[in-house]
């Protein structure tokens, strides 16, 4: 596939998450339509070194008059703002990384001049991963009867010990485990359980960072009803890499889901055939994907908006339609982390 | 110089489950005693298996040295594959590829730096390459090595990014400077055979790739990484065999499957050890 006419996909931010991105996007559109722009010297010239072009800034290129298919923002939170305004003025697809800004009020700034929201996504990457699919299929499905309460958890062990001075440890400049971790769960229940009206207790804790919270306990109800308890952690030295996960119960039966496995529990009075019990305990295998780097769900997020761009399908397997994050769930996300920050004293 | 047809893997003793996290936790626990490791070494070994398979994790710096201080498991082979990502995962984020390997080269004995950075300036990243793989492997210094494979998340990055150059000079280095065999860990078998065949100009080389009955993680289609592992361009290790939970007829499938030159599977289990060894090593 390739964006041809229509010009270079830019990548702004060479870090972790850019470089990801980077090098799926070389394999779907092709590494001489990628163009990456980062402030590093250094970074520069490796990638230059690599046979990427490179540019120092966003503006530049933009400012440079070549043509640009779409540009992919993955740089720290707090300089989402200043380069999507930029894109979203020039009408160019944007991809923003998680979250989309630090202020609720930026990113309504932000999905206000979008015009068609189709054409850009947000970079909530968990609504690829299968089993997640999975639940939202059989939560909304309702074989299983409404749902009464679930809890969320999401876990890992990004912070291990004391000190440190990045911006990841300082909540405000983007870091702590409800900036970090909050939007990608966040996100996740309302794909799969609707939008949240009310937030209830919301409370943080700290382990080793000081101007940043380790831990966060809240729960809320959604609009339908359903009651959420979610836990935040970053501080787990029990997980080897982040864990998700759901326990839902419903009126007939109990979903456990998190990245890697999917459990159906049913009661004895599910009103369900014997075809559609055996479907739900069937493994959830992960969905094919064109490149496989560090996860399907990476490449199906960006198969997703790139296909788009090129307005073709980059999918090499069957993918539920209208399941890519807008910038208004990044707006929905940052509004909810805003509000849970005011209520647990982070602000 | 090749590989037994059954491997022993590593994914226990680092706490990796792909199917259920609770039992990764408990694994990653449980595998934290050298003790608990070199146990289930020695049933691999009295089962016939003669090549270990692993990242380059810490957790093995006492095991390695316990072997050698009591001369366990004659006739064992070892094969690091590298790197260990997840201990670059976190300065990735925070701080950026090139501080990463910076902050990584300044643990090389400063005489051997000079020659590296210069050629790297001039975008001959060979001399870093070397000494990267030089600390990586660094625990594993008198222990007999039969390969060194490149892990996925860094072979798969090289492949995504069409850096076959890279791929070559790790190749050269392993098989000239280390008598080794290079080996390519990977998620995209069919890609993976173009480019180090038509790329970097490899012959035959070794890949080690998922090839399972239920499909998992063998993109962009299990038929198409059958079909790669078939087409002879490429030496093959199967792994990932058991996916889906060891279905019924798992690994008389792989087994039955053309171009499977070894198997890697990795086992907490004794008895399964065993009894995989045995039906690998009879097929």
């Amino acid at each position: 596939m390739t964006t041809g006419a229509q010009g270079d996909v830019l990548v702004v931010g060479g870090g972790k998450m850019g470089l990801s991105h980077l090098a799926i996007a070389s394999q779907i559109v092709g590494k001489s339509n990628i163009v990456l722009c980062d402030t590093s010297w250094a970074q520069r010239w490796l990638m230059r070194s690599f046979g990427y072009r490179v540019a120092r800034s966003l503006e530049a290129v933009l400012a440079g008059g070549t043509p640009v298919a779409g540009v992919i923002i993955a740089t720290p939170t707090p300089s989402h703002f200043a380069l999507a305004v930029q894109v979203l003025a020039r009408g160019i697809p944007c991809f923003v990384e998680k979250p989309l800004t630090l202020d609720p009020e930026a990113s309504a700034r932000l999905t206000g001049q979008q015009g068609d929201p189709a054409r850009h996504q947000m970079g909530f990457v968990l609504r690829y991963v299968a089993n997640f699919l999975q639940l939202r299929a059989l939560v909304q499905g309702g074989r299983l009867g409404p749902v009464h309460h679930y809890s969320a958890l999401m876990a890992g062990n990004v912070i291990t010990a004391p000190g440190g001075d990045s911006w990841r440890t300082d909540f405000s400049r983007g870091g702590g485990c409800l900036n970090e971790y909050g939007p990608h769960l966040f996100d996740l229940c309302r794909f799969i359980f609707g939008e949240v009206e009310t937030l209830g207790a919301a409370e943080a804790g700290r382990v080793h960072s000081t101007r940043a919270d380790d831990r966060m306990h809240l729960d809320w109800t959604h609009a339908n009803g359903v009651t959420g308890a979610l836990q935040l952690d970053w501080c787990d030295l029990r997980q080897r890499k982040s864990l998700v996960r759901f326990d839902v119960h419903l009126q007939h039966g109990r979903i456990e889901a998190d990245n890697a496995q999917l459990t159906v529990s049913l009661t004895g009075d599910a009103p369900l055939t014997r075809a559609e019990r055996l479907a739900m305990q069937a493994p959830v295998v992960p969905l094919p994907v064109s490149l496989y780097l560090r996860g399907e769900e990476y490449t199906l997020q960006l198969e997703a908006f790139l296909g788009a761009i090129a307005g073709q399908n980059a999918h090499v397997g069957a993918v539920p339609h209208n399941i890519a994050a807008r910038l208004e769930d990044g707006l929905a996300v940052d509004r909810l982390i805003d509000l849970t920050a005011r209520r647990s004293g982070l602000k | 110089m090749s590989f037994g047809l059954a491997c022993y893997g590593d994914n226990q003793f680092l706490g990796i489950h792909h199917g259920d996290p609770d039992k990764a936790a408990r694994l990653e626990r449980r595998f934290a005693q050298t003790e608990a490791i070199l146990a289930l070494l020695a049933t691999a070994h009295e089962a016939g298996i003669r090549d270990f398979v692993f990242t380059t994790h810490d957790r093995y710096d006492p095991v390695f040295a316990e072997i050698l201080r009591s001369n366990l498991f004659p006739g064992m082979r070892y094969s690091p594959c590298l790197p260990y990502a997840h201990k670059y995962a976190n300065a990735m984020a925070e701080r950026g590829m090139v501080r990463v390997v910076a902050q990584a080269l300044s643990r090389v004995n400063p005489l051997r730096l000079p020659g590296a950075m210069i050629g790297a300036a001039m975008g001959r990243y060979k001399g870093v390459m070397r000494l990267l793989v030089g600390l990586e492997i660094h625990a594993c210094k008198g222990l007999p090595l039969n390969g060194i494979f490149l892990q996925n998340v860094l072979f798969d990055l090289l492949l995504a990014m069409d850096l076959p150059g890279l791929v070559e000079d790790f190749d050269q280095f392993v098989t000239r400077r280390l008598g080794a065999i290079p080996g390519y860990v990977t998620m995209n078998h069919a890609r993976a055979v173009r480019f180090l065949c038509d790329g970097a100009g490899l012959e035959k080389p070794w890949i080690c790739a998922n090839l399972n009955l239920v499909g998992f993680r063998t993109h962009p289609s299990r038929g198409e990484v059958a079909e790669s592992f078939a087409s002879g361009r490429s030496r093959n290790i199967a792994m990932s065999v058991f996916a889906g939970e060891a279905p019924p007829g798992a690994l008389e499938f792989v087994l039955g499957c053309k171009g499977v030159d070894a198997v890697l599977f990795g086992s907490s289990n004794p008895d399964n050890i065993r009894a995989n060894a045995q039906q690998i090593a009879g097929a």
